[in-house]
């Protein structure tokens, strides 16, 4: 698994109306979620190093340092990148900076670990088997 | 409005395939993700106060400092407890913690500022 510092992963999506507060339970808030926003973030960072996996591996987002500094409407378009700023073990490190068409709406760091897929959910809970 | 340090709130989340990686972009992973954790977090931060809205006032999160610690599949349940630690005028600041039973499956900080909804939503600062 080769990782690159400064490798750049983005996302852009439109906010839709599931993606809202009101639409995650805070009614009335007819704006993009901060949990919606973190999963942007996500797939950003995702996009960063999911080329580096080797088979049966991936990376989960295990910690988020995010600021949600502006609220974008419905029909707005955010565009999220990740960079990757560095690499210890396992953990990657990445760098978040995100804006709708007006201005800078998310800063912050996002972390991944990575991990082997089936050790991963070996240790998962819940009633269902996951495997 | 009487929001005071130490006022706490609870919120759980019965996860559900839909709240998993695998229905959120990231194939492969049928466990609890990330936004879904932050809104069962964000939840918890709300029942702590919006018994003391003044009308018309909301609150939205400006600020996550969050650890995902473990992986929960569907079928599990998270519990998750937030208390208010700081007020800064309209901003407060919460510790969150939440797990299944004995496991801790979330640990960090949230902030959120108390605003007027529709000012809030006219963009007015």
């Amino acid at each position: 698994m080769e990782f690159e510092i400064g490798k750049s992963g983005v996302h852009t999506t439109p906010v839709g109306p599931e993606h809202t507060a009101h639409a995650v339970g805070n009614p009335g808030v007819e704006v993009l979620s901060t949990p919606m926003l973190t999963l942007f973030c996500e797939i950003a960072g995702h996009n960063a190093v999911a080329s580096a996996y080797d088979d049966g591996y991936t990376s989960v987002g295990f910690h988020n340092d995010l600021y949600h500094l502006a609220a974008t409407p419905v029909g707005g378009i955010v565009t999220v990148t990740a960079t990757l700023s560095s690499i210890d073990g396992r953990r990657l490190t990445l760098t978040i900076d995100g804006h709708d068409e007006e201005r800078q709406i998310v800063k912050g760091v996002h972390e991944r670990v990575v991990v082997r897929l089936d050790e991963f959910l070996a240790g998962a809970r819940g009633n269902r088997q996951v495997r | 409005m009487t929001i005071k340090v130490g006022l706490n709130g609870t919120y759980q989340l019965d996860v559900e395939t839909r709240h998993t990686g695998e229905a959120n972009g990231f194939p492969g992973l049928p466990v609890l993700s990330n936004p879904w954790l932050t809104l069962a977090c964000e939840m918890a931060c709300h029942d702590a106060i919006h018994r003391e809205f003044e009308p018309g006032m909301v609150s939205v999160g400006s600020h996550l400092d969050l650890f995902h610690l473990a992986p929960l599949a569907a079928g599990g349940t998270l519990t998750v407890k937030a208390t208010v630690v700081e007020i800064d005028r309209r901003r407060l600041r919460f510790s969150v913690t939440g797990g299944d039973g004995d496991r801790e499956v979330v640990r960090g900080t949230h902030d959120r500022f108390l605003v007027d909804l529709a000012r809030f939503l006219s963009g007015a600062p």
